[in-house]
């Protein structure tokens, strides 16, 4: 007899990559597989990854970058900007490999995926193959944990990635399932956050064993809501979160940034607020969406007393969808008018257009009816143009010549290796 | 009474024999995960492969002998041929002028992956 997947236990993996984006650089660099590496944030602000060898160097997470200058200078650590072109190819590959060795999976992250093993036998085996094959592909390091519920099996990656004995670790039916909940503190536990755990340790909760063992549900439910007493019963070993599986199409859709200096002039100002807007209509087209409203906000550095604080949001609401970039563009710019006050300085600006719509599943506008077929082919036009003869090749004039005057510091990007056929990377 | 249909135009011949377009992703990317495009730098595998010659590497499949791969020999990125003699290992290239090089104990050799196809364009 077959049991229905309700009745049936529940096996959940994670597996999550070792620090992601350092690994990532890695991958065609041999000469630094041991060395410490960290890889900074956009404008090479602080570090947001780091390699084992560099946390020994006693590296924190998010130390800015004017700390480790010396190290770096003195050739003591590899030092990387953040390379996104790179990494979300690596993270798909990553995500694809999963899919073809567990029936369902979830993208959780650009490093993290959960996979749903109900039904399958041999867990551990499988998380040493899904290890393998990840390695052996893509030359990342992984952790998988195993366990019935989701909760659990984000508890075992943690303490897989603590171990330096085994990078796979099941608690499905495991004699160290007790420990294991006690070697975890509270904060540690997914969901868990600061605030609630807090709350939990004036009970007297420490670990998330004491945590699974607490017999007062109402007072859980109390301080922590139901997702509270939810997690609770995961670490018991009940299911109560599924895989989720994202919506395909975005809701929004935004591009900001923060840049290296501060932006005083109007005309700055507009360059790159139409940048951002071709890159948003751009991915809105990719997904065979409509927007019809844009918005965007600017604020002035927040770490120099002596600039002038503000933060500035202007927002418009288009009479059809569209997702004509030229359109989209003027709308902006409009906005940048009203925004623009001279003598303010902005260092972070941001794009972002909301109210989606269908391509083929919206209404024109009764009283300013216009030719949505016409906007089609021109952006169709204008996508392929730069599909193949490289981004940006065609643009708005709006947007400038050159990206230069404002682009992000990015001092110690690896090339391209995997999007630029100019920058393959060179087997001699 | 049934009733009789008269086709008018192409009989939806066209519609019944389309079948995709060939291409070349279709023949030399049949793993999407670990397909990596590189770069061939250098002569010391020519005729076969030549400067600039963009190489499809496959990641998931095990090198065998005589087969051409992408090595990390000592961390250099090279590309070459593994033969193997008497339980000895050798890169070798195939260009005459370049002398193999055998593996010895405390080398580290790691391969990247195998070199199943070339792309090259010749008026570049």
């Amino acid at each position: 007899m077959v049991w229905p997947e309700t009745f049936m236990n529940k096996a959940f993996a994670l597996i999550d990559c070792n620090c992601f984006y350092v690994s990532c650089e890695r991958i065609f660099r041999a000469d630094i597989r041991t060395r410490p590496t960290i890889v900074l944030s956009n404008n090479d602000g602080c570090a947001i990854a780091r390699s084992p060898e560099a946390k020994s160097l006693g590296i924190k997470m998010g130390e800015p970058y004017f700390k480790i200058k010396k190290l770096h200078e003195q050739k003591k650590l590899q030092v990387f900007s953040a390379n996104f072109a790179l990494y979300t190819n690596i993270s798909k590959r990553f995500s694809n490999i999963i899919s073809s060795l567990a029936p369902r999976v979830e993208v959780y992250s650009i490093d993290e995926t959960f996979a749903d093993l109900t039904g399958l036998n041999n867990l551990t085996d499988l998380g040493l193959r899904i290890h393998a094959k990840i390695l052996d592909e893509l030359k990342i390091p992984t952790c998988v944990g195993i366990a019935p519920t989701k909760v659990l099996a984000k508890l075992a990656n943690k303490l897989a990635k603590k171990s330096s004995k085994s990078n796979v670790i099941n608690l499905i039916d495991s004699k160290h399932l007790e420990l294991a909940l006690k070697m975890t503190a509270i904060e540690d536990v997914w969901g868990i956050g600061r605030a609630s755990s807090e709350k939990l340790k004036l009970l007297g909760i420490e670990t998330a064993l004491d945590f699974k063992n607490f017999d007062n549900d109402l007072i859980i439910q109390r301080l922590l809501s139901k997702v509270g007493l939810a997690i609770k019963k995961e670490l018991q070993g009940i299911s109560c979160f599924d895989l989720e599986y994202a919506a395909d199409r975005k809701k929004s859709i935004m591009c900001s940034r923060t840049f290296a200096q501060d932006i005083y002039e109007k005309s700055a100002l507009k360059e790159i607020v139409a940048n951002f807007t071709s890159d948003v209509a751009c991915e809105l087209r990719r997904q065979k969406s409509l927007c019809k409203e844009i918005s965007i906000y600017a604020r002035a550095n927040r770490f120099n007393d002596k600039l002038i604080q503000h933060k500035s949001f202007e927002k418009i609401t288009l009479i059809n969808p569209t997702s004509n970039t030229f359109t989209l563009i003027s709308k902006a710019l409009e906005l940048v008018d009203k925004m623009y006050q001279d003598g303010l300085s902005y260092k972070k600006i941001g794009v972002q257009i909301t109210n989606f719509f269908d391509n083929d599943n919206y209404q024109v506008d009764f009283f300013y009816p216009y030719d949505t077929n016409r906007d089609e082919k021109v952006m169709k036009t204008l996508d392929q143009i730069n599909l193949f003869e490289g981004k940006d090749k065609l643009k708005s004039l709006a947007c400038g010549l050159n990206r230069k005057s404002w682009s992000m510091n990015r001092n110690f990007k690896s090339p391209a290796y995997l999007t630029s056929w100019d920058e393959l990377f060179n087997f001699g | 009474m049934k009733s009789l249909v008269f086709y008018c135009g192409n009989f939806g011949v066209f519609d019944d024999f389309c079948e995709p377009d060939l291409s070349l992703d279709q023949r030399f990317i049949k793993n999407n995960t670990s397909i990596f495009f590189v770069q061939a730098k250098g002569d010391s595998m020519s005729p076969y492969i030549l400067d600039k010659d963009i190489l499809i590497v496959d990641t998931s499949i095990t090198l065998s002998r005589g087969q051409v791969g992408t090595f990390f020999f000592n961390s250099n990125p090279i590309c070459k041929r593994l033969e193997v003699r008497s339980s000895k290992k050798f890169l070798v290239s195939i260009n005459n002028e370049y002398s193999e090089i055998e593996i010895k104990q405390d080398d580290n050799l790691e391969v990247f992956g195998v070199v199943i196809g070339l792309a090259r364009d010749f008026y570049e």
